[in-house]
């Protein structure tokens, strides 16, 4: 059958089975490189996406469940200014040594630099417990958001003015 | 930004390339009777053994395994061959539906009591004369029984195979980190020179460091794949449907016992035996054998020791890891009898541990310096008061005495270990040699050609630091490339001996080269090696190494002893490792092996993912694991850090169960109390 | 490769006449479970599907002066700051189940009418004496949670029946214990929760109920009524007499680990008592 989501803001139209993981599609039929179907048990976070802003695992997630839905790799924030600052950020801390998870380290920062408010403990640690990875600290992780998003704050403001 | 040329493994294509996927034999093993696929479509075919029109044999380090099961499976899940087609879903779906019917022999899984047939490797070290009891000073003797589980591989990377003929020449990219015995395994089999065979470096994931072999096996499968089907083949690695028949880190069973002098509290000798599953295929059994066997009877030069160990073959996939935590487990073991041989003789706990593991080496080696008195303190105190580890360490043994774990529900435990890792044998003897070719051009753009083109991300990073340091350039101007020459006996990178070895061998090579440029201007090039051969002294490089890196950690935690599940768990590690090339890398590596170490302790992984205990996944998330880097100024070249992590992180743990429970049987992982009683969790 | 058709049901009496219709039909939430159990790279469902995430009615969360009612298509992070999880120990058993990956996913539906075992929610409320609205083609019906409950003390199978909400009655709780207690909870192991709820009102219980639930649920009506209305210090001999009607109800079940839940019970008893 065919459904229709927005993917990285723009519109797609794909033809699916019920079988199909998200993941296989996004990667076949929507050219997305940056996602890894390692574990396929929602365990890696290799395969992380956002899911109308809010991350979701694609490789245990039916393919159907992308109907009308908004979903963003980390394709989507190459470009932008908080993007660049994230990475800095995270190298300077060495959070990207574990080069398996830089797409979904990186995905996870951008999400939460996203919020209006700057994000709590709680909510840092919640977003790196999708990754699976056991290099990666969670301090210097969380200090590298933190300070990302106090630099962002002046792109933030001029959005919310405008 | 570090530009990464590297493509990952997944993302690797080439025109015409089928893919392939591995059937496996999961149900039975013997004699295969029939291998069954399901109706196949057009452009879709199997490849089995009879199929094959060169060598199924794949040797390492005199090891033969066969490439394809051909008569018979050995093991639970060994590949009998590969379904290879145009769509890599469709290929793994084929190849989870085929089926193969084996005469089904008994299989033998158990590692601890085994008949002398099965036994692969043994290893009988014996040193000195063990004390015998006199009047004036009566021994007193501690033993203790270590089991652990064999453990999984973070298969982090994307691994598998792609291989591509052209003509006589193959073409292979597979994630190494031996490309060595890649091109010379395949070089046997199709008898071929391994000047032509080209591996392409990918993007390795720095999780692969326990595993080293297992790529040459999946690159001959694709390249005879390739070889018989005339056409690109790529390999594909189901994780999620192939962990289990994938290589682990193995298991150890240890009985210990220590003695020592009540007069005096010193360590008088050790006894130990033990044994290692190694699966099917006994690869490395001897190295791993010695390996577990000198990580203890190193540390204590002199002392009468009698250790016997036995890798026993099993009907299981072939284990592989070199570093692990099961070769820390006779070093953990004496540490946890260190801490209750301070409880029994009232000493304290960390005196007796520094003047344990301390002692002043009496026989020391012609040309090489002598191993002085290991300096634990200047790195431990810091750590003790940082953590308050006397006052706390005192307050819980008391709570412990007073009532062991009868009515409190809570119990905190803190436990100290030191470590320290000497040079030892822990790599196949003639496999110690590694080369580097730094060449720098007019535009000051560094090019290196080694084997390190193969290695894992992390020490790519760290080798670029420490040649963007030395020689002033930016990193992003530092490419890597594969060596012109291979060379037959260079080291295997997984091993950080092997990494250290590295490491001085660029930094001599970027130092010429930062010598030479202005007396003799761009482009230049420079050519550094390391050359040991086993009988050999010493070079230059050894004798550094030979200065042991050091570790102390403490464990803290909190136990619910009802439940038998920990629910906070914080670890201090300090390290001191000589020069580290790269601080953050260094300290993630570690982070990694004390993670992998105590969900090695906690996760049951194998052989059912039933009984993993999965409330861990979100303790040991929220757990806390500092790490300390300590600067040795005296040093100019990193030490390898080996087992010192598992070393460290084991020791700690067992002590903590030690504490809590008075125990001398460690069953690891450690299982919580079942919820029901037996055989009803079943229904 | 199985392929089943797909349908996308905007309303609940949409959704009932495509179950009216199929023989073989399989309900879909945030298919958590399927993703993860299946070994296989292609998914497997029945020959018909329907999806019942995106019916608007079962996403709505509803709070009266009594109660509160979420939608059987709730995720797991939309409850996260709802009764009964807005206390901390609730908090942060949501926060166990899994990664916030897979709550953002999961519905509370599913993970109630997980058929191979009861998972961590379910214990927490069934002690709420949470009610199922079940919609059927022509009406519907509220049963006790524990109507999910077989006499072997297993899940067993709702029927055709659509879950529509999940109602909850606002209790005012004084006392939460939650424990985990073996293994592995998904998706099948050894592991439990063992949840008690109390509340006291001028030194006197009002309410007490334990639930403890894994592969099976157990629960002792009748022990809870011993407690109820007693007075706080409890007396030992009621404690004794509560002890030892879980005992026996619980050896009873020929199923759990006494040995381990008796003393866990007792240590509710005793905090109940400060």
């Amino acid at each position: 059958m065919n459904i229709e989501f927005t993917l990285n803001g723009l519109q797609h139209k794909v033809t699916i089975t019920s079988a199909e993981r998200a993941i296989d599609v996004l990667a076949k039929q929507c050219g997305i490189k940056s996602l890894a179907a390692d574990c396929l048990d929602g365990h890696c976070g290799k395969c992380l996406i956002l899911l109308d802003g809010t991350p979701a695992y694609s490789c245990i997630m039916p393919a159907f469940l992308l109907r009308d839905r908004r979903v963003e790799t980390i394709d989507y924030f190459l470009k932008s200014r908080e993007y660049d600052l994230l990475i800095t950020e995270l190298h300077r801390y060495g959070t990207l040594s574990c080069s398996g998870y830089h797409s979904a380290i990186a995905l996870m920062g951008m999400m939460l630099l996203q919020k209006k408010k700057a994000p709590q403990s709680d909510e840092i640690f919640d977003a790196l417990e999708n990754i699976h990875c056991n290099c990666l600290e969670p301090a210097d992780f969380e200090a590298a958001v933190l300070n990302a998003y106090q630099k962002s704050k002046p792109t933030r403001k001029q959005y919310e003015s405008e | 930004m570090q530009k990464n040329e590297y493509i990952p493994f997944d993302q690797l294509e080439a025109p015409g390339m089928l893919y392939a996927c591995m059937i496996r034999s999961t149900a039975q093993i013997g004699h295969i009777l029939a291998i069954r696929p399901p109706a196949l479509p057009p452009g879709y075919s199997i490849l089995t053994a009879d199929q094959l029109p060169l060598r199924n044999e794949l040797t390492i380090n005199s090891v033969s395994i066969p490439v394809f099961a051909s008569d018979e499976v050995s093991y639970e899940g060994e590949a009998v061959g590969l379904v290879i087609g145009p769509d890599p879903l469709l290929v793994e779906e084929f190849a989870s539906s085929t089926s193969v019917e084996c005469d089904g022999d008994t299989m033998h899984r158990d590692w601890r009591a085994f008949p002398s047939s099965r036994i692969a490797a043994r290893l009988n070290f014996q040193r000195g004369k063990m004390p015998e009891f006199s009047q004036d000073d009566s021994p007193i003797a501690f033993t203790s029984y270590l089991s652990m589980e064999p453990g999984e591989f973070s298969f982090n990377s994307g691994i598998g195979a792609l291989a591509e003929w052209d003509y006589d020449k193959l073409k292979v990219a597979c994630p190494t980190l031996w490309p060595e015995h890649v091109r010379s395994s395949l070089a046997s089999i199709f008898e071929a020179s391994p000047s032509d065979i080209e591996l392409k470096p990918v993007l390795m994931h720095d999780s692969s460091e326990f595993y080293f072999w297992y790529p040459s096996l999946l690159a001959a499968r694709a390249a005879l794949a390739a070889w018989t089907l005339k056409r690109p083949v790529k390999l594909i690695v189901s994780i999620k449907r192939e962990w289990q028949y994938l290589p682990r880190v193995q298991g150890i069973s240890l009985w210990f016992k220590s003695i020592w002098s009540r007069k005096t509290g010193k360590l008088l000798g050790i006894e130990c035996r033990f044994s290692i599953p190694t699966g099917a295929y006994s690869v490395f059994a001897d190295t791993i054998l010695k390996k577990t066997a000198y990580l203890a009877a190193d540390i204590i030069p002199g002392l009468p020791a009698s250790i016997i160990g036995f890798a026993v073959r099993t009907n299981t996939v072939p284990m592989g890891a070199i570093e692990s935590p099961a070769s820390a487990a006779i070093y953990a073991t004496l540490q946890a009898h260190i801490a209750q041989a301070a409880r029994a003789l009232d000493r304290d706990i960390f005196e007796l541990s520094q003047s344990t593991l301390s002692r002043i080496d009496a026989t020391k080696k012609a040309g090489m310096p002598g191993i002085a008195e290991i300096p634990f303190a200047k790195i431990a105190k810091p750590l003790l008061e940082k953590t308050d580890f006397m006052r706390k360490y005192s307050a819980y043994e008391l709570v412990h005495k007073r009532n062991p774990g009868g009515k409190e529900a809570v119990l905190r435990a803190i436990s100290l270990s030191l470590a320290y890792q000497s040079v030892s044998d822990f790599l196949p003897e003639s496999a110690r040699k590694s080369e580097v070719r730094l060449s720098l051009d007019r535009n000051l753009k560094a090019h290196i050609e080694s084997d390190a083109a193969f290695a894992s991300e992390r020490l790519k990073a760290a080798l670029t630091t420490l040649i963007a340091d030395d020689l002033k350039i930016p990193p992003s101007h530092i490419a890597f490339a594969m060596q012109k020459s291979p060379h037959p006996d260079s080291i295997p990178l997984m091993s950080s001996l092997g990494i250290a070895i590295l490491g001085d061998i660029v930094r001599r090579a970027s130092a010429r080269v930062q010598r030479l440029r202005f007396r003799e201007g761009l482009p230049i090039s420079a050519h550094a090696f390391s050359f040991v051969r086993a009988k050999e002294k010493s070079t230059h490089v050894l004798s550094k190494i030979e200065r042991p890196s050091l570790g102390v950690a403490i464990l803290e935690i909190e136990y619910d002893t009802r439940s038998g599940i920990f629910q906070f768990i914080r670890m201090h590690i300090s390290v001191n490792a000589g020069k580290i090339l790269s601080p953050l890398n260094a300290r993630s590596a570690i982070r990694a092996a004390s993670v992998n170490t105590l969900r090695s302790c906690l996760v049951a992984a194998f052989p059912n993912g039933a009984d993993r205990n999965d409330i861990y996944d979100h303790i040991l998330a929220r757990s806390t694991i500092a790490i300390e880097l300590l600067d040795d100024e005296k040093s100019t070249i990193p030490r390898p850090l080996g087992d010192i992590v598992h070393s460290l992180v084991l020791s700690c743990f067992l002590g903590i169960m030690q504490q809590l429970t008075d125990t001398t049987r460690f069953i690891l992982p450690l299982r919580p109390v079942p919820a029901t009683i037996a055989g009803g969790a079943r229904q | 490769m199985n392929l089943s058709e797909i349908n996308f049901p905007q309303t609940i009496p949409e959704l009932l006449t495509i179950i009216s219709r199929e023989n073989d039909i399989q309900l879909i939430g945030g298919a958590t479970t399927f993703g993860y159990l299946q070994a296989t790279r292609y998914l497997s469902f029945s020959n018909t599907i329907a999806i019942v995430s995106r019916i608007p009615e079962l996403h709505a969360i509803h709070k009266t002066e009594r109660m509160i009612s979420y939608g059987a298509a709730c995720t797991l992070s939309e409850l996260e700051h709802v009764y009964p999880f807005e206390y901390p120990q609730p908090a942060s058993l949501l926060r166990t189940i899994a990664t916030s990956a897979v709550r953002n996913v999961a519905t509370i539906g599913g993970h109630l009418m997980y058929d191979r075992s009861f998972l961590s929610l379910w214990p927490l409320l069934a002690c709420l004496d949470a009610e199922l609205e079940f919609r059927a083609a022509s009406q519907s019906h509220i049963k006790n949670i524990w109507y999910l409950v077989d006499e072997n003390g297993k899940h067993c199978a709702a029927g055709n029946e659509v879950l529509a909400r999940i109602r909850i009655p606002l209790l005012s709780i004084d006392h939460i214990y939650i424990k985990r207690i073996g293994s592995n909870i998904f998706p099948g192991g050894d592991g439990a929760h063992l949840v008690a709820l109390a509340s006291v009102d001028r030194r006197s219980i009002n309410f007490f109920r334990l639930v403890l639930a894994g592969t099976r649920a157990f629960r002792d009506f009748e022990a809870e009524q011993r407690i109820t209305s007693a007075s706080i210090p409890l007396s030992p001999k009621i404690a004794q007499n509560v002890l030892h009607m879980y005992s026996e109800s619980l050896r009873k079940t020929n199923f759990w680990n006494t040995d381990l839940i008796l003393p866990l019970i007792g240590q509710i008893l005793e905090d109940l008592q400060r």
